[in-house]
């Protein structure tokens, strides 16, 4: 082996991915190679250090805090769509009650004009009366 | 294809709205995630909020997990994503507010108490020290090479599950971990 391939495999060395036969060529040669034996134990040492730093432990009440923050979280997203849904309630109320009463009016305006037209006798020759029975009330009928 | 974990079991139960099983899976990460972006970012207690948001997050888009590779394989990717975006949130606000810079010494993730029971307290500031410099070595490591060398180091995942997390293929991962060993050595050498 040479220098060159003995670093190529400094990572399959270090995550323990070396045959038993690969592994003892590549000691061998870095018994023997002192620039691979201190480029080696560099490369080693720094990924070996990093064990040096200890883990964090959770602080108390993490899973309770984690569990306070959703429900807070859940609580403030559903806030606006419920005021979203809120206004397309009231906004259909609205338009439904407007709708009805300007029907209503509209109704009652076009009675108002059929009743004129039915007591003027000037206008009676002109009245359709097959085309609008249905908007006629009793009295109407009764007036024809 | 369902894998036989007990997780993916729980993240089922998440998905169908059961909270025990979120509690359950929350105790049963909360260290690695913690650990994770700790050693990413560099700050513990801006690692458990940034870990209470990948904890809600997880919650909220269960009804988007499918059980096709390990719980741990999703959760990182998370993980990652969410360290992703602070390191951005906080490039953009280095540069938003140059004055605002940490002075030096005044690195909140190298802050550890004095160890009063050390008998030699020029030994115990060396190691803190040494610590502080390894852990500022990881952080500054580029996004993929950093996450690549934690998961590996630290939470001891196979190469295919980190490939899995970084959504790379594996010789992607030995390259990135290969730069990221060849950049400790440097930052490193004679150190310890």
């Amino acid at each position: 082996m040479n220098c060159h391939e003995v670093q190529d495999q400094f990572d399959e060395r270090l995550d323990g991915r070396l045959d038993d036969a690969a592994r003892q060529r590549f000691e061998a040669h870095v018994a023997a190679c002192a620039v691979c034996r201190k480029e080696w134990t560099d490369y080693a040492a720094a990924w070996e250090a990093l064990r040096r730093v200890e883990p964090v432990t959770p602080s108390v009440g993490f899973v309770e805090r984690t569990l306070r923050r959703l429900d807070e979280e859940t609580e403030r997203r559903l806030w606006p769509v419920a005021i979203r849904w809120l206004a397309y309630g009231t906004a259909l109320v609205v338009l439904g009650l407007g709708s009805g009463l300007m029907w209503r009016q509209h109704a009652e305006r076009e009675r108002a004009r059929l009743y004129a037209k039915i007591q003027g006798s000037d206008y009676l020759e002109d009245f359709d009366v097959v085309a609008n029975l249905e908007r006629l009330t009793a009295n109407d009928k009764e007036a024809l | 294809m369902i894998q036989p974990d007990e997780d993916v079991a729980l993240m089922l139960r998440v998905k169908r709205g059961d909270r025990e099983a979120f509690r359950t899976l929350v105790e049963r990460y909360q260290r690695p995630v913690i650990n994770i972006i700790t050693r990413s970012i560099g700050d513990a207690w801006e690692a458990e909020d940034l870990a209470q948001r990948v904890f809600v997050q997880v919650y909220r888009t269960a009804h988007r997990y499918k059980p096709t590779a390990k719980f741990s394989t999703w959760l990182f990717t998370i993980v990652h994503n969410t360290v992703l975006n602070e390191h951005r949130r906080r490039a953009r606000r280095r540069t938003e507010s140059l004055e605002q810079l940490q002075q030096p010494g005044e690195d909140s993730a190298g802050w550890q108490p004095a160890d009063e029971r050390s008998p030699d307290p020029a030994r115990a500031a060396a190691e803190r020290e040494l610590r502080r410099k390894i852990r500022a070595a990881v952080e500054a490591l580029p996004d993929a090479q950093r996450t690549a060398v934690i998961l590996c180091r630290y939470e001891g995942l196979a190469l295919e599950e980190i490939a899995r997390v970084l959504r790379c293929s594996v010789p992607a991962v030995k390259s990135l971990l290969h730069r990221a060993r060849v950049t400790l050595k440097e930052q490193l050498r004679g150190q310890y």
